[in-house]
């Protein structure tokens, strides 16, 4: 006979299983980093909410991307060259063994790239359709976001920072656990392997002797390293096909295009290179030859882009080309590849 | 035997149950809000705080450059000092000395709708040096002297700006040389 009181099993069941439940619950929030996944969830979500809104209102919709600060370092330092007075900056400390150390600057610059990529849609989403014209201005020129900065601190040698080729990593090494190189991944799907490599050197000089002229790739200045140790990865896009013209121009024996995607290859001589958007086409900026091994660091050369359509609120489809490149983080290299920059600091 | 009104165990474990679901909704739409709106004005007041914060971390008597990102946006800020030689400060710099980010230029803008930092400085310079080209103005002036225009406040687009920061023990002067085509 139940007496006043008594709990019957049933009800002693419910009551374990709704405190486990609430202790798995309480663990979850404990132990997930929410605040930085739900920085990188509601900037995919902004994206598609902008890409997706009607061309006028593009501008009104906000960007909620916050760039991401990284230093890494060797323990002592905290890159306060870089990110002194700012905050929520992520310090990494690499390991003392060296190639380890190589290893996790190339695996941190890589997923960098690849999270901007990810971020920002793919190139698949028309981002900035009526920023220019919304302010009664006639030009239009690429719309930026500025997704990550990675920083290395003074103190970690030149020995280790030399050694660093992210794009080789790229090459041979896999996106998590996806099957996929990032060189694939960027392509689109393994059938990237089917197509051939590009003969840098054929490359490097087509670029470096272009004839101004066809404004196909009119080189338009230079790209300054800074004295910071910090290079910035940079997604732009434009509403424009015309640099995929330059870019299928270069693929004979440049550009290592799949599709309608295209990666750079392994540049030679330690020299950066950023690919500039402009109506006209497609422009290179230039850097100095690497003296040191922090700037052999910023010779790598690193973009990949898309160009094609793009997904809007039109029914008509749209076209843009975009990119995203890794450039030393100084004001002149950045505006010299945005016309804009949006998205939070 | 149960009477109608009694709280049982079944009854209190649905309430528990459903009062932590709601706690959680709620904590996480708050979350989502805070993240989700008003971020131009948010991004204006950590724009000041980070320029506050890199002012004083630059040494005295050191011409440094700091690179910051202006603010996307419906508005242009501007990032505007103010001392005792101005007639009109912001109310908000309780009569002291400050340096102020605003989305429009002016001390009322600053009033309204700004942020400021009060800062120890007997004088606060912050200018805009634009370069003219000598060729436009040659017929507005005798001789071609005269090639920079300078304006006060700095405009703040979304794009990366350098200034220029020079601290001295009783002066803080921030200049942005701007090499378009004034």
């Amino acid at each position: 006979m139940d007496k006043r009181g008594e709990l019957t099993s049933h009800q002693i069941v419910l009551l374990v299983l709704a405190i486990v439940g609430f202790l798995v619950v309480l663990s979850i929030f404990l132990v997930f980093d929410f605040e930085g996944k739900s920085s990188d969830e509601i900037c995919k979500l902004s994206v598609l909410t902008r890409a997706t809104s009607h061309d006028t209102f593009q501008s009104s919709v906000p960007l909620k991307c916050t760039t991401k600060k990284i230093c890494l370092t060797d323990g002592k330092g905290d890159c306060a060259e870089s990110f002194a007075g700012e905050k929520d900056v992520e310090e990494i400390k690499l390991p003392n063994n060296e190639l380890e150390a190589v290893n996790l600057i190339e695996e941190i610059s890589a997923d960098a790239m690849y999270d901007c990529w990810k971020m920002t849609g793919e190139g698949r989403y028309g981002l900035f359709g009526d920023f220019w014209n919304s302010r009664g201005l006639g030009y239009n020129e690429p719309g930026c976001v500025v997704c990550s900065r990675v920083a290395i601190d003074n103190g970690v040698g030149d020995s280790i920072v030399e050694k660093v080729d992210i794009r080789e990593y790229m090459a041979n090494n896999e996106v998590g656990n996806t099957g996929l190189t990032y060189d694939e991944a960027f392509a689109g799907g393994k059938d990237f392997a089917g197509y051939t490599r590009v003969n840098a050197e054929t490359f490097t000089n087509k670029i470096d002797n272009a004839d101004n002229s066809n404004k196909l790739l009119g080189k338009q200045g230079t790209i300054d390293y800074n004295n910071k140790h910090e290079i910035a990865f940079v997604f732009s896009q434009i509403d424009s096909v015309e640099p995929w013209n330059a870019v299928r121009e270069l693929s004979e024996d440049g550009l290592i295009v799949v599709g309608a995607s295209f990666i750079t290859p392994k540049f030679l001589g330690g020299i950066s290179r950023a690919l500039l958007l402009n109506k006209a086409g497609l422009a290179v900026a230039v850097g100095v030859l690497a003296s040191s091994g922090i700037n052999a660091y910023y010779g790598q050369t690193l973009a990949a882009g898309y160009c094609g359509n793009v997904a809007t609120n039109y029914e008509e489809s749209k076209e843009g080309c975009s990119i995203v490149q890794a450039v030393p983080y100084t004001a002149e290299n950045v505006n010299k590849i945005c016309g804009f920059i949006d998205g939070s600091p | 035997m149960n009477k109608n009104g009694d709280v049982t165990i079944t009854n209190f474990l649905t309430i528990v149950i459903a009062v932590v679901g709601i706690v959680l909704l709620v904590f996480a739409g708050v979350r989502i809000y805070n993240i989700a709106v008003h971020q131009e004005t948010e991004d204006a007041k950590n724009l000041l705080n980070v320029i506050d914060e890199k002012i004083s971390l630059v040494d005295e008597g050191v011409n440094t450059s700091i690179t910051v990102q202006g603010i996307s946006g419906d508005n242009i800020w501007y990032l505007c000092g103010y001392d005792k030689s101005w007639d009109s400060r912001p109310g908000k710099c309780l009569l002291e000395n400050c340096i102020c980010i605003c989305p429009n230029w002016g001390s009322e803008s600053c009033q309204e709708e700004g942020f400021c930092r009060m800062v120890n400085y007997d004088n606060v310079d912050i200018k805009t040096v634009t370069s003219i080209d000598q060729q436009r103005i040659v017929a507005l002036y005798e001789d071609d002297r005269y090639f920079e225009s300078v304006s006060f406040c700095v405009p703040l687009p979304p794009e990366l700006r350098e200034l220029e920061v020079e601290k001295g023990e009783d002066s803080l002067k921030i200049m942005y040389y701007d090499e378009t085509d004034g």
